[in-house]
Protein backbone atom coordinates (compact mmCIF):
# COMPACT_ATOMS: atom_id res chain seq x y z
CA UNK A 1 0.00 0.00 0.00
CA UNK A 2 2.90 2.28 0.65
CA UNK A 3 3.59 2.93 -3.03
CA UNK A 4 0.12 4.46 -3.36
CA UNK A 5 1.00 7.18 -0.88
CA UNK A 6 1.99 10.41 -2.57
CA UNK A 7 3.03 12.29 0.54
CA UNK A 8 0.84 15.29 1.17
CA UNK A 9 -0.24 15.25 -2.47
CA UNK A 10 -2.08 11.90 -2.45
CA UNK A 11 -5.52 13.46 -2.86
CA UNK A 12 -4.38 15.77 -5.66
CA UNK A 13 -2.57 13.11 -7.66
CA UNK A 14 -5.21 10.41 -7.32
CA UNK A 15 -8.16 12.71 -7.97
CA UNK A 16 -6.45 13.97 -11.15
CA UNK A 17 -5.91 10.44 -12.41
CA UNK A 18 -9.40 9.39 -11.31
CA UNK A 19 -11.15 12.27 -13.09
CA UNK A 20 -9.08 11.58 -16.20
CA UNK A 21 -10.13 7.93 -16.22
CA UNK A 22 -13.79 8.86 -15.75
CA UNK A 23 -13.72 11.45 -18.56
CA UNK A 24 -12.05 9.00 -20.96
CA UNK A 25 -14.70 6.39 -20.17
CA UNK A 26 -17.46 8.98 -20.72
CA UNK A 27 -15.92 9.80 -24.12
CA UNK A 28 -16.06 6.14 -25.16
CA UNK A 29 -19.62 5.65 -23.89
CA UNK A 30 -20.86 8.86 -25.52
CA UNK A 31 -19.41 7.87 -28.88
CA UNK A 32 -21.00 4.42 -28.66
CA UNK A 33 -24.34 5.76 -27.53
CA UNK A 34 -24.48 8.26 -30.36
CA UNK A 35 -23.69 5.53 -32.89
CA UNK A 36 -26.43 3.30 -31.53
CA UNK A 37 -28.96 6.16 -31.67
CA UNK A 38 -28.10 6.97 -35.29
CA UNK A 39 -28.31 3.29 -36.23
CA UNK A 40 -31.71 2.77 -34.62
CA UNK A 41 -33.06 6.02 -36.15
CA UNK A 42 -31.92 4.78 -39.53
CA UNK A 43 -33.62 1.44 -39.06
CA UNK A 44 -36.93 3.08 -38.20
CA UNK A 45 -36.63 5.52 -41.08
CA UNK A 46 -35.66 2.99 -43.71
CA UNK A 47 -38.33 0.53 -42.60
CA UNK A 48 -40.95 3.25 -42.84
CA UNK A 49 -39.75 4.21 -46.30
CA UNK A 50 -39.73 0.65 -47.59
CA UNK A 51 -43.23 -0.08 -46.34
CA UNK A 52 -44.52 3.02 -48.11
CA UNK A 53 -43.35 1.72 -51.46
CA UNK B 1 -1.23 7.67 -52.88
CA UNK B 2 -3.90 9.97 -54.28
CA UNK B 3 -6.12 7.11 -55.32
CA UNK B 4 -5.78 5.71 -51.80
CA UNK B 5 -6.84 9.05 -50.31
CA UNK B 6 -9.70 9.37 -52.73
CA UNK B 7 -10.92 5.93 -51.82
CA UNK B 8 -10.57 6.67 -48.12
CA UNK B 9 -12.63 9.83 -48.53
CA UNK B 10 -15.49 7.88 -50.08
CA UNK B 11 -18.03 7.44 -47.28
CA UNK B 12 -18.77 3.70 -47.60
CA UNK B 13 -15.08 2.93 -47.81
CA UNK B 14 -14.29 5.10 -44.80
CA UNK B 15 -17.12 3.51 -42.87
CA UNK B 16 -15.68 0.04 -43.45
CA UNK B 17 -12.00 0.77 -42.99
CA UNK B 18 -12.48 2.87 -39.83
CA UNK B 19 -14.32 0.00 -38.16
CA UNK B 20 -11.25 -2.15 -38.58
CA UNK B 21 -8.84 0.56 -37.40
CA UNK B 22 -10.62 1.70 -34.24
CA UNK B 23 -9.87 -1.37 -32.04
CA UNK B 24 -6.16 -1.13 -32.87
CA UNK B 25 -6.01 2.52 -31.90
CA UNK B 26 -7.82 1.78 -28.65
CA UNK B 27 -5.51 -1.15 -27.84
CA UNK B 28 -2.29 0.74 -28.63
CA UNK B 29 -3.54 3.81 -26.74
CA UNK B 30 -4.47 1.80 -23.66
CA UNK B 31 -1.11 0.06 -23.70
CA UNK B 32 0.80 3.34 -23.83
CA UNK B 33 -1.39 4.90 -21.12
CA UNK B 34 -1.00 1.82 -18.89
CA UNK B 35 2.79 1.94 -19.18
CA UNK B 36 2.88 5.71 -18.75
CA UNK B 37 0.63 5.65 -15.67
CA UNK B 38 2.48 2.87 -13.85
CA UNK B 39 5.91 4.27 -14.70
CA UNK B 40 4.86 7.85 -13.98
CA UNK B 41 3.11 7.12 -10.70
CA UNK B 42 5.42 4.52 -9.20
CA UNK B 43 8.78 4.48 -10.95
CA UNK B 44 9.59 8.07 -11.88
CA UNK B 45 11.60 9.80 -9.14
CA UNK B 46 9.77 12.50 -7.16
CA UNK B 47 10.41 16.09 -8.17
CA UNK B 48 12.81 18.10 -6.00
CA UNK B 49 10.44 21.03 -5.55
CA UNK B 50 6.98 19.57 -6.03
CA UNK B 51 7.70 16.14 -4.63
CA UNK B 52 4.99 13.63 -5.64
CA UNK B 53 2.70 16.50 -6.63
CA UNK B 54 4.49 16.76 -9.98
CA UNK B 55 2.95 13.42 -11.04
CA UNK B 56 -0.20 15.29 -12.07
CA UNK B 57 1.88 16.24 -15.13
CA UNK B 58 1.22 12.76 -16.55
CA UNK B 59 -2.46 13.54 -17.09
CA UNK B 60 -2.38 17.33 -17.27
CA UNK B 61 0.13 17.84 -20.09
CA UNK B 62 -1.28 15.11 -22.39
CA UNK B 63 -4.82 16.47 -21.85
CA UNK B 64 -3.69 20.02 -22.62
CA UNK B 65 -1.76 18.80 -25.67
CA UNK B 66 -4.82 17.00 -27.06
CA UNK B 67 -7.11 19.94 -26.21
CA UNK B 68 -5.08 22.06 -28.63
CA UNK B 69 -4.40 19.32 -31.21
CA UNK B 70 -8.11 18.57 -31.39
CA UNK B 71 -8.73 22.20 -32.21
CA UNK B 72 -6.12 22.05 -34.97
CA UNK B 73 -7.82 18.95 -36.38
CA UNK B 74 -11.15 20.75 -36.19
CA UNK B 75 -9.90 23.96 -37.84
CA UNK B 76 -7.98 22.11 -40.58
CA UNK B 77 -11.01 19.88 -41.27
CA UNK B 78 -13.23 22.96 -41.41
CA UNK B 79 -10.79 24.71 -43.76
CA UNK B 80 -10.50 21.74 -46.12
CA UNK B 81 -14.28 21.39 -46.05
CA UNK B 82 -14.76 25.04 -46.96
CA UNK B 83 -12.15 25.21 -49.70
CA UNK B 84 -12.56 21.82 -51.39
CA UNK B 85 -16.17 21.20 -50.37
CA UNK B 86 -15.17 17.86 -48.93
CA UNK B 87 -17.94 16.50 -46.74
CA UNK B 88 -15.75 14.03 -44.88
CA UNK B 89 -13.55 16.94 -43.74
CA UNK B 90 -16.59 18.68 -42.25
CA UNK B 91 -17.51 15.40 -40.55
CA UNK B 92 -14.02 15.23 -39.04
CA UNK B 93 -14.36 18.79 -37.72
CA UNK B 94 -17.77 18.04 -36.24
CA UNK B 95 -16.44 14.85 -34.62
CA UNK B 96 -13.39 16.53 -33.11
CA UNK B 97 -15.33 19.28 -31.28
CA UNK B 98 -16.94 17.37 -28.39
CA UNK B 99 -13.73 15.42 -27.81
CA UNK B 100 -11.70 18.61 -27.79
CA UNK B 101 -14.11 20.05 -25.25
CA UNK B 102 -13.68 17.05 -22.96
CA UNK B 103 -9.88 17.18 -23.13
CA UNK B 104 -9.95 20.93 -22.50
CA UNK B 105 -12.15 20.32 -19.47
CA UNK B 106 -9.60 17.73 -18.28
CA UNK B 107 -6.68 20.11 -18.79
CA UNK B 108 -8.49 22.83 -16.82
CA UNK B 109 -9.59 20.62 -13.94
CA UNK B 110 -6.27 18.79 -13.50
CA UNK B 111 -4.49 22.14 -13.76
CA UNK B 112 -6.74 23.53 -11.08
CA UNK B 113 -6.07 20.55 -8.78
CA UNK B 114 -2.36 20.99 -9.40
CA UNK B 115 -2.47 24.76 -8.92
CA UNK B 116 -4.14 24.57 -5.53
CA UNK B 117 -1.14 23.19 -3.57
CA UNK B 118 1.53 24.80 -5.79
CA UNK B 119 0.17 28.32 -6.30
CA UNK B 120 -2.26 28.38 -3.39
CA UNK B 121 -5.25 28.92 -5.64
CA UNK B 122 -7.62 26.80 -7.77
CA UNK B 123 -8.05 29.52 -10.34
CA UNK B 124 -6.68 32.95 -11.14
CA UNK B 125 -8.86 35.23 -13.26
CA UNK B 126 -6.85 37.19 -15.79
CA UNK B 127 -3.95 34.76 -15.90
CA UNK B 128 -3.16 34.50 -19.64
CA UNK B 129 -2.61 30.73 -19.82
CA UNK B 130 -5.65 29.87 -17.71
CA UNK B 131 -7.92 32.36 -19.45
CA UNK B 132 -6.92 31.40 -23.00
CA UNK B 133 -7.46 27.70 -22.20
CA UNK B 134 -10.89 28.55 -20.77
CA UNK B 135 -11.63 30.49 -23.96
CA UNK B 136 -10.74 27.30 -25.87
CA UNK B 137 -13.49 25.48 -23.97
CA UNK B 138 -15.98 28.22 -24.88
CA UNK B 139 -14.89 28.06 -28.53
CA UNK B 140 -15.71 24.34 -28.58
CA UNK B 141 -19.08 25.04 -26.91
CA UNK B 142 -19.82 27.83 -29.38
CA UNK B 143 -18.94 25.60 -32.31
CA UNK B 144 -21.20 22.81 -31.08
CA UNK B 145 -24.06 25.16 -30.22
CA UNK B 146 -23.87 26.76 -33.66
CA UNK B 147 -23.98 23.37 -35.38
CA UNK B 148 -26.87 22.26 -33.21
CA UNK B 149 -28.82 25.44 -33.99
CA UNK B 150 -28.73 24.96 -37.78
CA UNK B 151 -30.81 22.11 -39.19
CA UNK B 152 -29.42 22.19 -42.71
CA UNK B 153 -26.15 20.23 -42.59
CA UNK B 154 -24.47 22.12 -45.45
CA UNK B 155 -25.26 25.48 -43.84
CA UNK B 156 -24.17 24.26 -40.40
CA UNK B 157 -20.90 23.05 -41.96
CA UNK B 158 -20.17 26.44 -43.50
CA UNK B 159 -21.11 28.62 -40.53
CA UNK B 160 -19.33 26.45 -37.96
CA UNK B 161 -16.24 26.20 -40.21
CA UNK B 162 -15.89 29.99 -40.22
CA UNK B 163 -16.14 30.04 -36.44
CA UNK B 164 -13.55 27.25 -36.12
CA UNK B 165 -11.11 29.11 -38.40
CA UNK B 166 -11.51 32.46 -36.65
CA UNK B 167 -11.07 30.81 -33.25
CA UNK B 168 -7.81 29.20 -34.38
CA UNK B 169 -5.93 32.41 -33.45
CA UNK B 170 -6.40 31.31 -29.85
CA UNK B 171 -4.11 28.29 -30.31
CA UNK B 172 -0.80 30.19 -30.67
CA UNK B 173 -2.04 32.52 -27.93
CA UNK B 174 -2.41 29.57 -25.55
CA UNK B 175 0.97 28.18 -26.50
CA UNK B 176 2.93 31.42 -26.21
CA UNK B 177 0.90 32.97 -23.38
CA UNK B 178 3.49 31.95 -20.79
CA UNK B 179 6.24 33.63 -22.80
CA UNK B 180 4.42 36.80 -23.87
CA UNK B 181 2.92 37.68 -20.51
CA UNK B 182 3.64 36.93 -16.90
CA UNK B 183 1.68 33.92 -15.80
CA UNK B 184 1.46 31.73 -12.74
CA UNK B 185 1.85 28.86 -15.16
CA UNK B 186 5.35 27.53 -15.72
CA UNK B 187 6.91 27.47 -19.19
CA UNK B 188 7.06 24.38 -21.36
CA UNK B 189 9.28 21.62 -20.01
CA UNK B 190 9.27 19.63 -23.24
CA UNK B 191 9.34 22.21 -26.03
CA UNK B 192 12.29 24.37 -25.11
CA UNK B 193 15.60 25.07 -26.77
CA UNK B 194 18.21 22.57 -25.70
CA UNK B 195 15.69 19.74 -25.41
CA UNK B 196 13.38 18.65 -22.61
CA UNK B 197 14.57 19.57 -19.12
CA UNK B 198 13.61 16.34 -17.40
CA UNK B 199 15.22 13.21 -16.09
CA UNK B 200 14.69 10.35 -18.60
CA UNK B 201 12.82 8.32 -15.94
CA UNK B 202 10.35 11.20 -15.70
CA UNK B 203 10.37 12.01 -19.41
CA UNK B 204 9.62 8.63 -20.99
CA UNK B 205 6.39 8.02 -19.08
CA UNK B 206 5.27 11.53 -20.08
CA UNK B 207 6.01 10.88 -23.75
CA UNK B 208 4.16 7.55 -23.48
CA UNK B 209 1.14 9.30 -21.96
CA UNK B 210 1.09 11.93 -24.71
CA UNK B 211 1.32 9.19 -27.36
CA UNK B 212 -1.35 7.15 -25.58
CA UNK B 213 -3.74 10.10 -25.32
CA UNK B 214 -3.18 10.84 -29.02
CA UNK B 215 -3.99 7.24 -29.95
CA UNK B 216 -7.11 7.21 -27.78
CA UNK B 217 -8.15 10.52 -29.28
CA UNK B 218 -7.65 9.05 -32.77
CA UNK B 219 -9.84 6.06 -31.88
CA UNK B 220 -12.57 8.27 -30.43
CA UNK B 221 -12.38 10.65 -33.40
CA UNK B 222 -12.68 7.80 -35.91
CA UNK B 223 -15.68 6.44 -34.00
CA UNK B 224 -17.40 9.83 -33.96
CA UNK B 225 -16.66 10.58 -37.61
CA UNK B 226 -18.03 7.16 -38.50
CA UNK B 227 -21.31 7.99 -36.79
CA UNK B 228 -21.36 11.41 -38.43
CA UNK B 229 -20.80 9.87 -41.89
CA UNK B 230 -23.59 7.37 -41.34
CA UNK B 231 -26.00 10.14 -40.39
CA UNK B 232 -25.00 12.38 -43.29
CA UNK B 233 -25.34 9.56 -45.79
CA UNK B 234 -28.72 8.45 -44.44
CA UNK B 235 -30.46 8.92 -47.78
CA UNK B 236 -27.96 6.95 -49.84
CA UNK B 237 -28.16 3.49 -51.30
CA UNK B 238 -25.16 2.09 -49.43
CA UNK B 239 -26.56 3.04 -46.03
CA UNK B 240 -29.90 1.53 -46.97
CA UNK B 241 -28.18 -1.71 -47.96
CA UNK B 242 -26.10 -1.63 -44.78
CA UNK B 243 -29.12 -1.29 -42.52
CA UNK B 244 -31.35 -3.63 -44.48
CA UNK B 245 -29.29 -6.23 -46.28
CA UNK B 246 -30.82 -7.58 -49.50
CA UNK B 247 -33.37 -10.30 -48.92
CA UNK B 248 -34.56 -8.90 -45.60
CA UNK B 249 -38.24 -8.02 -45.84
CA UNK B 250 -39.38 -4.59 -44.78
Amino acid sequence: MEIFMMGKYSAHVWSSFGITAVVLIICVLQARRRHRIVLSDLRVRIKAMESEQ
Amino acid sequence: MWSFLHKLASPPHFYGISARMIPWFYAAGLLAVAYGSVAGLFYAPADEEMNDGFRIIYVHVPAAFISMSAYMVMAIGAGIGLIWRMKLAHAVAAGAAPLGAWFTFLALITGSIWGRPMWGTWWEWGDPRLTSELLLLFLYFGYMALRAAIDDTAKADKASAVLALVGAVNIPIIHFSVEWWTSLHQGSTLLKSGGPAMHPDMLYPLLAMILGFALLFAALLLARVRTEVLHRERRTRWVRDLIMPAGEAA
